[in-house]
This record gives structure tokens, sequence and C-alpha cells, in this order.
């Protein structure tokens, strides 16, 4: 078995480092769909979220040695991604954009579940496609904690680290964002 | 309980992190109100249903664009010192090419600034004769300090000042005094 497999991210930045390109290749292996899922439900534009996980991963190339083993490895790779987001979410809103929240219901693009659709309706309560749109209506503070707390299942601690903010203030933040999740949704069913 | 407060305590109870005695004042509020009963229920399906989302991919060519972008920013100079540099080894933040030539730049300053400091005495300047004529009116240092020392001398003029000299000779003690502790 490689003995790569049993290293852990924070030794793997230590290795690359140290100049072991191939633990950089690992650590973006590990990291590049997590960040992905992140940032594609953060900016919902699959495109733009790509160039942004792909962005992410080059600063952690150009300044690996910016990391300091004080904090967890996937906090501060989280925090780069979500920065730039932010970044991409502030420049998209100077465009005109549509908000959905000020669309009615019947603007609200529906895909008929199938078998094979990987959208399809998950415990038969609410669809995955649904959800994703609840989610881009909530404000970008919303968005982002309940994203890392409720899909990419991250400690309430975590959260709190990676967008900056102190941790009871995070909770409320997310029980908010749930709270005003489940109202859009009951409107839909 | 009102509802404002259950709703603040509706995640903290899905996630079992209220005590208990919060945890049975949220139940039996629920008891009164089957509608928050059916709120929370809704939230715990919300919960399972975005844990359950399926992850979104990357591309297949994701690898190839990124180790284009790596190589386009280790290329790039402005970006290479980034790359290529190591943090431990800079000297107060400078590289050590920028660190040896600032230290140049400081040690050449120096030279300069010493080489420009005048070194001929104050004593060559000339004075006009006019602030010459002022400063003799001026009483001298040496003067004012013996006019001082005079008035000094006559307000110390007290027996005070006499049995010290009497009780210190020659720097010895006279022997009315005893040292404190040698009874």
């Amino acid at each position: 078995m490689d003995k790569k497999f049993i290293f852990t991210d924070e030794e793997l930045i230590s290795r690359f480092q140290n100049g072991d390109e191939q633990a950089y290749i690992e650590l973006v292996n590990r990291y590049r769909d997590r960040l992905m899922s992140f940032v594609y439900r953060f900016v919902n534009d699959e495109v733009v979220a790509e160039d942004i996980v792909q962005d992410a991963l080059v600063k952690l190339y150009t300044h690996k040695h910016y990391y300091k083993n004080i904090a967890k490895f996937s906090t501060w790779m989280y925090t780069i991604a979500g920065n730039l987001a932010k970044t991409e979410l502030r420049k998209n809103k100077r465009r005109k954009v549509t908000n959905l929240s000020e669309m009615g219901k019947d603007d609200w693009e529906y895909d008929i579940p199938s078998d094979e659709d990987t959208e399809k309706t998950v415990h038969g309560q609410f669809a995955a496609k649904q959800i994703h749109e609840a989610i881009q209506s909530l404000p970008d503070h919303f968005r982002e904690v309940v994203i890392l707390r409720d899909i990419q299942e991250l400690s309430y601690e975590e959260v709190s680290s990676i967008v900056e903010v102190p941790l009871g203030t995070v909770k409320s933040r997310i029980n908010r964002a749930r709270l005003q999740l489940q109202e859009i949704l009951k409107e839909l069913r | 309980m009102e509802r404002y407060k259950f709703e603040d305590l509706i995640s903290d109870y899905i996630e079992n992190k209220l005590p208990v005695a919060k945890r049975k004042e949220v139940e039996a509020f629920m008891e009164d109100n089957p509608e928050a009963k059916d709120q929370l229920e809704s939230i715990r399906v919300l919960m399972n249903s975005m844990k359950d989302l399926s992850q979104v991919k990357t591309s297949d060519n994701f690898m190839e664009n990124l180790m284009k972008k790596v190589e386009f920013e280790k290329n790039r100079p402005s970006n290479k010192k980034h790359v290529v540099s190591d943090r431990s080894k800079t000297y107060f933040g400078f590289t050590p090419v920028y660190a040896t030539a600032m230290s140049c730049l400081i040690v050449a300053l120096v030279v300069v600034a010493l080489q420009l400091m005048p070194t001929n005495n104050l004593n060559s300047i000339s004075i006009p004769s006019s602030i010459a004529e002022q400063e003799s009116k001026i009483p001298t240092s040496s003067n004012t300090i013996n006019a001082d020392k005079d008035l000094m001398l006559a307000e110390d003029d007290d027996t005070t000042n006499t049995d010290n000299q009497n009780r210190l000779i020659n720097g010895k003690f006279d022997k009315n005094i005893k040292l404190v502790g040698n009874k």
C-alpha cells in the first residue's frame, strides 16, 4: 500500500513546503471536489466555481509557506476558497441579476425527478434542486455558514474559523438560515 | 416559553446540545403547539436532506487546467519570488539580495554623513563686534557661581554645620558617637 495515503493533510502540506511536489498533487486530489461543492453552492455557477477552486489551489501552490501548523489545513483551504468566492459574488452583484426572492413560485425551475436523475427527491421530502435554489435565496452570510455546516458537515468551530466570526454568531446564523430555508421550502410543497 | 425563544433553540435541540431542563421546556412547548413540532421536524428533515445532497465534481480536465495555471504563476516574474522563496530565508522580510543592497545603502549614507560633518572648532567662527560688546556686559558664569556660593554659605552658617565638622575630623568619628547596635 502506498504510504502517502496514510498522511494527514498537515503532514502533506509540510512535505510540500519542504519541496515534495507529489504531496501537492495529493492535496489537490483530496480537496478539489470538496471545494467545488462548497464554492458551487455558494456562487451557483459551475464554470465560475471551477475557476475559483483552481485559483484557490494555485494560491496553495504559490503561498504554501504562508500556512502555519496552528490551524487545520482544511480550515485554511476553505478560508482561501471562501474569500475568493465572496470576491466573485461582490463582482457579480455589480451586474444585474434576477434575485430569486423577487421571483414568483412559477419562475422556479423544476426538474421532473427520474430514476437516473442525481438531483432526485431526497428522502421523499425535498428535491435537491429545490434545496439548492432555496439556498441561493439566502443572504450571503447565511448561505456560507449553512453550506459549510450542513452540506460540508464541518464543525461549528471550524465554520467559525473559516468565516472569521465568533462561535455564538455562527450558531445563531446557522439556526436562522435553517428557519428561512424551511419557510421557503414549505411554500413550495 | 415564547415562540421566538423556541425557534432559537431548534438547532440545539435537534443536535442534542441542550441541557435536560431546556430540552424538557422545548418538548413541553411542542406538546402545547403542534405546529411548532411540525416546524422542528421539517427542519430535521431539511438538515438530513442537505447532508445527502450529491457532491458537485470538478471537470475531467480540471487537473490539466490547474497545472497550466500553476506553471503560468511559476514563470511569472512578479510572482516568482512567492513561488521559489522560503519565508524563513528572509532577513526582516527582505530577501538576501535586497537585504545586502539595503545594508550597503545604509553604510554609504553613514559614510557620506560623516564626510559632510564640519571638523573645524567653533572658536574659528568670527563673532560680530556688536554681539561681542553685549557679551562683555553679561556677568561671566564663574562670577555668578561665586555669588551663589557666598549666598549658600550664609544660609548654611548654623550650629549644625559646626557639629558635623567636629564629629568628622580626618575621616574619623569622635568618641561621643556610638555605632548603632553596639551595646
